[in-house]
């Protein structure tokens, strides 16, 4: 059998496991199982246990458990309703009004939560029966939430980026900064789409309000704050180079528990239940990334991702060819699999092919990311789908063609960063040594 | 000499016992895990304060690493029971129900071999780690066992919880636990 026999194989019974409904981490563990076993003669169970303990008793893991924790502490805060009549009073007057606060709310919420579909929840539980309340019109309210949901993945704390600097052996803060640009540039777009759309939908757009006096605007947006002073505190930290993420993290929950202690949200029961969601949240990725480690090694064994990468070296693809294979590949495999597996799939099998195109590891994160967040709004399975189906009751494919110019808009923003790849690599190249 | 119904009695009070024994355990390893979550915020901001005040906290590196480690191994029971671990289950749902139950079947037996596997293993890892007195570095130089113990534990009880849904499903007319979590969408929440 040659490599690619192998390889091919390889993702047939990957695909069979995963696509009949087996656990992810523990369809990777067999995989990377049925690989060892089938074609090397390398001791397997010690691999097995070796490698499952090598890739979950570090240190770099730390923020993760911690992020999710702060971000389930926020969910259940008063935050969802101070960030609606914070933002409210200061956009009413541009085109597509109120409808911003979705991106503005996403984008603030996604600078202390890591994950994208907390984000489109946290936001849309206050912002869609307001919205809906003065006759916005449901699909660009369902969209632009769906589409901003997915800057939870890009602005750091990021639980994605976290999973793929871990599994690709990269600095967490390095990435964390890396994504601030692109989120940036995202909310730029996202904002320029609404403002075009409502230039041109004006009938549907109900009248902008009484626009309230300049002060009572700032006593509105003074409860935000305390918001405003957690993402310096974590960023901040991290982009000086005072904290190192996981003490960022740690400062990040002591914050969200003083903050949400200080708003009168903070009950004993609301604590248990985001420390159960964070820990079930932590395991579960902690133990697909247990399993991850495992099929790398596996791999390695097998020697398909160095048979790849030779094979790219070979054809003389440019970088450009292979980024636009790899878009179209990642958004196919998106449709049907969540963005955690994609990024630990690409880690145990693509990576030493990124590296020999010469591709930077770290654009490359936040270019993985820029897909996975297509993933989560592409259906059948896209979990931000899936939540604004929950909070509107409407079906998924409705949700899906609303949402759709919002996936462009992300197809755009790929193709900005292949153009100008500083937008990644700049602001991380000016941190401070650490 | 016992009537019909006194067994029948006897047999639904072994059952119940058997699942108030089982859902405890559960929450036990749960409850654990929740601590281990908490005390790697307490040692790094323990940490953070330390270095204000002029003290260290020894080796709070290893001890926040392998509580990242414990934690997540012991909440792993817990997490099945309330479908939070990710599958893929867009063919599933569309199975009818008969065909549905023999997929769950395969799932959760697969699912079991995989995790007993992974058991074995990791208890061995342990095992030597006894043996050779593996210790961490730093300052106050953990046996690397004790970590190790928490994850081997927290497969035990995955793999009995596994189980514990394989024999529900093959057994009863009853759903496994998980499903409850899934169809409201705990998972796809998390991420």
């Amino acid at each position: 059998m040659s490599v690619v026999d192998i390889g091919l194989l390889l993702m047939l019974v990957l695909f069979l496991l995963l696509g009949s409904g087996i656990w992810v981490a523990l369809s990777l563990l067999g995989v990377g199982l049925f690989a060892i076993f089938s074609f090397t003669s390398a001791p397997v169970g010690m691999i097995m246990g070796t490698s499952a303990w090598g890739s979950v008793s570090s240190w770099s893991l730390a923020p993760l458990p911690l992020f999710i924790w702060m971000g389930e502490i926020l969910f259940r805060s008063r935050l969802s309703e101070d960030m609606y009549t914070g933002l409210a009073p200061w956009l009413n007057r541009i085109p597509g009004g109120l409808i911003h606060t979705n991106v503005l709310g996403c984008g603030i919420f996604a600078a202390v939560s890591g994950s994208s579909a907390a984000t489109a929840a946290t936001i849309g539980r206050m912002s869609i029966p307001e919205l809906r309340k003065r006759g916005y019109p449901e699909q660009i309210v369902i969209g632009s939430l769906a589409g901003s949901g997915t800057l939870g993945l890009l602005i750091p704390p990021s639980i994605i980026l976290i999973v793929y600097g871990v599994s690709a052996q990269l600095s967490i803060g390095r990435l964390f900064i890396a994504g601030v640009l692109p989120g940036i540039l995202l909310i730029g777009l996202f904002m320029g789409y609404i403002m075009l759309w409502a230039l041109r939908n004006r009938e549907h757009i109900p009248p902008p309000e009484q626009s309230l006096p300049i002060l009572e605007r700032l006593r509105r947006s003074g409860r935000l704050i305390p918001v405003i002073g957690l993402i310096i505190g974590v960023i901040g930290s991290i982009y000086a180079g005072v904290a190192t993420p996981t003490e960022a993290a740690a400062i990040g929950v002591a914050g969200a528990l003083l903050l949400s202690a200080l708003t009168g949200s903070l009950t004993w029961s609301a604590f248990v239940d985001g420390l159960k969601g964070a820990t079930h949240t932590s395991c579960m990725i902690v133990f697909i990334l247990a399993g991850a480690s495992f099929l790398t090694v596996a791999m390695g064994y097998t020697g398909i991702p160095r048979h790849l990468a030779e094979l790219i070296d070979a054809l003389g693809l440019s970088p450009y060819a292979l980024i636009a294979a790899l878009t179209v590949f990642f958004v196919i495999l998106g449709c049907f699999i969540d963005g955690i597996s994609i990024v630990v799939l690409t880690a145990s099998i693509l990576l030493p092919m990124v590296q020999q195109a010469g591709i930077d590891l770290l654009w490359f994160g936040v270019f993985l990311v820029l897909v996975v967040e297509m993933a989560q709004i592409t259906p059948p399975v896209g979990f931000n789908l899936f939540v604004l189906q929950g909070l509107t009751g409407k079906n998924i494919f409705r949700v899906a063609t609303a949402t759709f110019p919002f996936f462009l808009l992300l197809v755009v923003a790929v193709i900005m960063i292949v153009i100008f790849p500083g937008l990644a690599t700049w602001l991380p190249q000016q941190m401070s040594g650490r | 000499m016992m009537t019909d119904k006194r067994r029948g009695t006897a047999r639904r009070f072994r059952r119940t016992s058997m699942r108030k024994l089982l859902n405890g355990l559960y929450i036990i390893s749960g409850v654990l895990a929740a601590l281990f979550l908490v005390l790697i915020a307490v040692v790094v901001l323990a940490q953070i304060i330390g270095r204000f005040f002029g003290f260290i906290v020894p080796s709070a590196t290893e001890i926040a690493g392998f509580s990242v480690a414990t934690s997540a191994f012991l909440a792993l029971a817990p997490t099945l029971q309330h479908g939070a671990h990710i599958r893929v289950t867009l063919i599933l749902e569309q199975l009818p129900q008969r065909i549905h139950r023999w997929v769950e079947v395969w799932c959760l037996g697969a699912a079991l071999v995989l995790s007993l596997y992974y058991t074995r293993w990791v208890i061995n890892l342990f095992v030597n780690s006894m043996r050779f007195g593996d210790v961490s570095p730093g300052l106050l130089a953990i046996p690397l066992w004790i970590p190790q113990l928490g994850m081997a534990i927290g497969l035990a009880i995955f793999s009995i919880a596994l189980l514990d849904n394989l024999v529900i499903v093959l057994f009863t007319n009853r759903e496994p636990a998980y499903r409850a979590g899934e169809q409201a969408g705990t998972a796809e929440d998390s991420i």
